[in-house]
């Protein structure tokens, strides 16, 4: 039990010492990139994956990202606010917004729920389609600005290269799995697991299991606002199409590949999905078709996902010896 | 008789155009085992479903430790005292046996879930005592050496018995057992109304569904029995035993 935890937080440091100091090795802009993008997209999959626990799937996850974007890209390009403002906003908006649709919904259950999502993804792509004067319309809200620089010591940062972006997205990277760890091994993981196997019982214990479900939720839709919000700063625009019920799907790929029996699973999905998406950029129309593939073996071999291998592993060779 | 614990009067609950349960009245003294017996489809999982806040009641009030619970939800009701355990092996079937416990433990932690994200000295001593009380609960229903198991894995009657366990480490003052024995053999029986009994000799009054007529008429002072969602008898084993429309209900009358 020791030896397995340490082992765990050795692999852990050297894979946040890595990522820190990756940049300084990678010259590449593009690569830069797709490590950046990495990282945002595994804010917004553990948000789905956090959920998920209690046996709600959330296909509106992309929704609460572009929220996030759209909050953050209007208070920056309308009323002038600062990023270091609009950031914390766009979090809160979408936690707002989470809250306010989880409440009703989250009494649902099974796919009852997965069909009110998928609604939600579309009235938030609805409107900011229609919403012309105020979201900018089909082709996006243009002329986000970039981050203000920022004073750090006598560094500043201007936020002008990609790799100033990194360290950024990799600060939020960071603090997403730091509170959802923390969440998750507190009782509120326990009773979102529980929930999942049965909410009844759950009740009938004293537990008030929608405070749980609803904490869960505005967590995730917190984050992936987040997100969206470095997301609109980063790309100087936000545009409807970026955040769609595809999105959302693409993501719940990403978390059944990885697996979502641990916070890991869905940070190694993104990583492993996300650059086999690069490679597979001169193939661009067999995309779906190999990660459909890809997804189906998964759940038909190692349903776990590819965090489970590891595992699955010792057991063969412990049946072995 | 004592001060009534538990009081239903007049609880009635329409299902659509049937009427489950119809002006039920039952009265349960402090410290008492009561059961609750009646043919199928009697309404017995209903009246318990009403008691815990599962279902809503249509008519009639409950009363509780002298505070009005009809309206109230499961996991206020949980909040007073009064658990209940579910017909089939209602477990949380992927957590192991401590971890089920544990959840049986919520009612018991004395920190928020928000200061549960922290690693206050109070956060460790609320875990530490639910362990305490986890480890207790283990021992007292004789699970101690199973507790890394996965409640799936269990035989057909640890898992009842987890089931119960579960339900007293929410230290109920009433506990509602629904058919605890349903599905075991003789020798398990004779546990589980050993079980039952030490949870009385806690001072937990205990009100039991049970089909199995050996064990009710063992273990239960009094017995109230239902017929159509209406009481047809009440009284101790042995007036229940001998009563005419029991007899009826059970076996048909003559004719």
């Amino acid at each position: 039990m020791w030896n397995k935890v340490s082992i765990k937080k050795i692999i852990v440091a050297i894979a946040a010492l890595m990522g820190t100091l990756l940049p300084f090795f990678i010259e590449d802009q593009y690569i830069l990139h797709i490590l950046i993008s990495i990282l945002i997209w595994s804010i917004m999959a553990l948000g789905i994956r956090i959920v998920l626990i209690s046996g709600h799937l959330n296909v509106a996850q992309a929704s609460f990202m572009g929220m996030g974007a759209y909050a953050s890209g209007v208070l920056a390009t309308k009323l002038g606010w600062s990023f270091w403002f609009c950031l914390p906003a766009a979090g809160l908006v979408a936690a707002f917004l989470a809250l306010i649709v989880g409440l009703p919904t989250l009494r649902i259950k099974g796919a009852y729920f997965v069909i009110i999502t998928i609604g939600l993804a579309e009235v938030c792509r609805n409107i900011w389609m229609m919403w012309d004067s105020l979201f900018g319309g089909p082709q996006g809200l243009l002329g986000i600005p970039t981050p203000n620089p920022i004073k750090l010591g006598g560094l500043e940062i201007m936020f002008s290269s990609k790799m100033d972006f990194f360290y950024l997205a990799l600060i939020l990277f960071l603090l997403t799995v730091f509170v959802m760890y923390r969440f998750e091994k507190s009782r509120a993981g326990l009773i979102l697991k529980s929930i999942r196997q049965s909410d009844l019982l759950a009740e009938c214990l004293g537990v008030k299991i929608m405070k749980y479900k609803l904490t869960a939720f505005a967590l995730g839709a917190f984050f992936a606002g987040l997100g969206g919000s470095f997301w609109a700063h980063y790309f100087t625009y936000c545009s409807p199409w970026d955040f769609t019920l595809h999105t959302s799907f693409t993501m719940l790929i990403y978390v059944m590949v990885g697996g979502m029996g641990s916070i890991l699973g869905p940070i190694v999905g993104c990583a492993l999905m996300m650059t086999l998406d690069e490679f597979l950029r001169p193939f661009k129309e067999f995309v779906p078709f190999i990660f459909g593939t890809i997804l189906i073996l998964v759940l038909l071999f190692f349903s776990g996902g590819f965090v489970s291998i590891p595992e699955r592993l010792r057991k063969v060779l412990r049946r072995a010896a | 008789m004592t001060n009534s614990f538990l009081q239903l009067s007049g609880v009635t609950k329409i299902f659509g155009g049937i009427t489950a349960v119809n002006h039920l009245d039952i009265n349960l003294p402090e410290g008492m085992i009561m059961g609750l017996i009646g043919p199928n489809g009697a309404g017995k999982t209903t009246v318990f479903n009403l008691i815990s806040g599962v279902y809503k009641v249509s008519e009639g009030s409950i009363l509780f430790n002298n505070q009005d619970i009809t309206h109230m939800k499961p996991d206020v009701i949980a909040g007073k005292g009064l658990v209940r355990t579910f017909q089939a092996n209602v477990l949380f079937r992927e957590f192991t046996v401590m971890e089920n416990i544990l959840m049986g433990c919520h009612l018991q932690t004395t920190t928020g879930m928000f200061m549960d994200l922290f690693d206050f000295k109070a956060v460790r001593r609320s875990r530490e005592k639910i362990r305490g009380i986890a480890q207790d609960t283990l021992e007292f229903i004789g699970l101690t050496n199973l507790d890394d198991e996965f409640a799936k894995n269990l035989a057909h009657g640890h898992q009842r018995i987890l089931g119960i366990g579960v339900a007293l480490a929410a230290k109920p003052k009433l506990l509602m057992l629904d058919e605890p024995v349903s599905g075991m053999n003789d020798e398990e029986k004779t546990e589980m109304m050993k079980l039952i009994q030490k949870i009385r000799g806690k001072g937990i009054t205990v009100l039991l569904v049970e089909h199995d007529m050996r064990v009710v008429m063992g273990i239960c002072d009094r017995i109230t029995v239902i017929n159509f969602g209406t009481k047809i008898a009440e009284g101790t084993p042995d007036e229940v035993q001998n009563n005419e429309k029991v007899i009826e209900a059970y076996l048909g009358a003559d004719k």
